[in-house]
């Protein structure tokens, strides 16, 4: 057909540039549009309540309508002539100049997100718009119609089609087509229309098909933003309560051991027993306290770690020789409850099990740059440098290593509240010594 | 009456001086020795003098299982008259491995009269 020559496809690419341009301003309007957040639950649950589905059909009416009023407009005789094709269509009859719009493209889409009712309503609504203010064309209505009820159906139907690119892609161009049979039908075939279609199908459809793409893109990533935040935020929440609930639990075994000193210390010395069993109820009363809060001041973590330290003294005795080395400016620096503490604990369970006395620890805080640095120094065993490495990264270690579940609990809570910057590392000479050191953003709360 | 001599080893000060404050209430048991661990205590177990001994098991300078390893030792010395042996510890977990050395008593801290005296009026029996 000499209708395919060249100049026609020029033409065709012409329009479909300008077309484009126009639709994409609406697809940035959609775009700010679901940055609503009712608006945006509206359309990801347009299929389950009629209050959601009433206001997708408004949103996608008012746009459907706005493209149908912002099109191109083409006088296809003149465009024709320009290009020299005129002579291969003899029979001109006055054809008014034709609007080559995206409103197909909306009243898809709504259909493809919306489902039937939303499609059927947003298709009807345009026809009817377009009925009253085009000079009562009834073709163009019709298949505004037609192409609501169809997306609206294979979303009902095939919903699995419209997961997919190519599905999308390909409801977009069968719509284009379904409108130009429409329209080819109700003008009994005339020579006009067919002139008409065949210079506008192409724009329309590519508009079509890539708008639905694009539109399919958005939603999309409305969905996956949706469901990697609600994922991210309960897998936040969940680990919060958890090690809250850790950071609530005080050692099983220190308890029993300071109870059983305090019994024998009750009948030796009853006002010193006072004094421990207050230290004692003052130490569980700050540990559930402390458990409920995301950050504490230094100063009151070193409070409890004196409590701590003082409860142990009384039954290890000189064994446990402990040192504080603290930059006083620094004390009212947040910290994580019972950071400071559960190093010192690792210390004493694991640094020091089966070794001679005397027990030596070393409880350093000093700043550096924008970071505050906590350090526990034992003279302890020591670590073995293939376990150093792990130590924090995994949840539980073999039993006889120990030291595993605290230390993993402290990394991941430093990661929740001070992010990745914050880290946990150790250094050991076997037999010697250990330094464990807490790095920190330095934050003080105003 | 029989004086018996026993010895302590405990390696927390505080439950040492209770279980010395329990068998001070026994007018015919004698404490000799306390240690604070088995290696120091060693060399008054070996030379079978003693007539007893309360064991503590988690000595938290030596090993877990310190008293065990030191009970084992006494009964191989193959004494005349080898020292009757209680375990005294904060956990029964080592109730099992207990079985396995001979020993005379297994008792659970903290202690007080009423587990230290059934103990005694056994030993008195021997």
């Amino acid at each position: 057909m000499d209708f395919f020559e060249h100049s026609i496809v020029c033409l065709w690419l012409e329009n479909s540039t300008k077309l484009s341009q126009q639709f994409f301003i609406v697809v940035v309007a959609a775009f700010a549009l679901i940055r609503i957040e009712w608006l945006r639950l509206a359309l990801r649950n347009a299929d389950l309540s009629w209050q959601y589905r009433f206001i997708t059909t408004l949103v996608f009416s008012t746009l459907a309508i706005f493209g149908s009023h912002n099109g191109l407009s083409i006088d296809i005789y003149e465009r024709l002539e320009t290009l020299g094709l005129l002579e291969n269509y003899p029979e001109k009859v006055g054809q008014p100049p034709a609007l080559i719009n995206f409103s197909d493209t909306i009243t898809l889409t709504a259909g493809l997100i919306g489902g039937p009712f939303v499609g059927t309503c947003v298709g009807f609504i345009t026809g009817l718009e377009s009925f009253l203010t085009d000079h009562g064309d009834l073709s163009n209505s019709i298949s505004s119609l037609a192409l609501g009820v169809f997306a609206g159906i294979i979303r009902y139907t095939r919903a699995a089609w419209i997961l997919t690119e190519k599905g999308v892609l390909l409801v977009g161009a069968s719509g284009t087509l379904l409108h130009f049979c429409i329209l080819l039908l109700a003008t009994k075939l005339s020579q006009d229309t067919l002139l008409y279609a065949s210079v506008v199908i192409v724009p329309i459809g590519i508009v079509n098909s890539l708008g639905c793409v694009l539109f399919f893109w958005i939603m999309r990533d409305l969905d996956r933003e949706y469901l990697e935040n609600a994922a991210h935020e309960a897998h936040l929440m969940l680990l919060q309560a958890e090690l809250r609930t850790f950071r609530a639990q005080v050692d099983p075994h220190f308890l029993n051991n300071t109870l059983n000193d305090l019994n024998s210390l009750i009948r030796r010395d009853p006002d010193r027993a006072r004094e421990y069993i207050i230290k004692l109820a003052d130490f569980f009363k700050y540990t559930r306290e402390f458990s409920q809060l995301t950050s504490i001041s230094l100063h009151q973590e070193l409070a409890q770690l004196k409590r701590f330290l003082e409860l142990q003294r009384l039954g290890l005795d000189d064994k446990l020789q402990d040192s504080f080395e603290i930059d006083e400016a620094l004390l009212p620096c947040q910290v994580l409850p019972g950071s400071l503490l559960a190093l010192v604990e690792n210390s004493l369970k694991h640094g020091f099990k089966g070794r001679p006395a005397p027990y030596c620890l070393k409880i350093m805080v000093k700043e550096d740059a924008q970071n505050l640095i906590l350090q526990v120094h034992d003279n302890g065993h020591g670590i073995p440098s293939d376990l150093i490495n792990s130590l924090g990264k995994h949840p539980v270690l073999s039993q006889s290593k120990g030291g595993g579940v605290a230390l993993y609990h402290l990394v991941q809570s430093l990661h929740l509240v001070f992010g990745e910057r914050a880290k946990l590392n150790y250094e050991s000479i076997i037999e010697k010594y250990t330094v464990a050191t807490l790095t920190q953003p330095k934050w003080i709360i105003p | 009456m029989k004086i018996i001599n026993v010895v302590i080893i405990e390696d927390r000060p505080m439950a040492r001086d209770e279980l010395k404050y329990l068998l001070s209430q026994h007018a015919d048991i004698s404490v000799v020795g306390e240690f604070e661990n088995t290696e120091t205590a060693w060399p008054i177990l070996a030379s079978g003098t003693i007539d007893g001994v309360f064991l503590d098991i988690n000595i938290a300078t030596e090993s877990d299982t310190a008293g065990l390893d030191m009970a084992g030792k006494i009964n191989r010395l193959g004494l005349a008259n080898p020292p009757w042996i209680v375990f005294t510890t904060g956990y029964d977990q080592y109730e099992e491995q207990a079985k396995k050395i001979k020993h005379f008593g297994y008792l659970v801290k903290p202690l007080d009269e009423y587990k230290i005296t059934p103990i005694l009026n056994r030993v008195r029996e021997l």
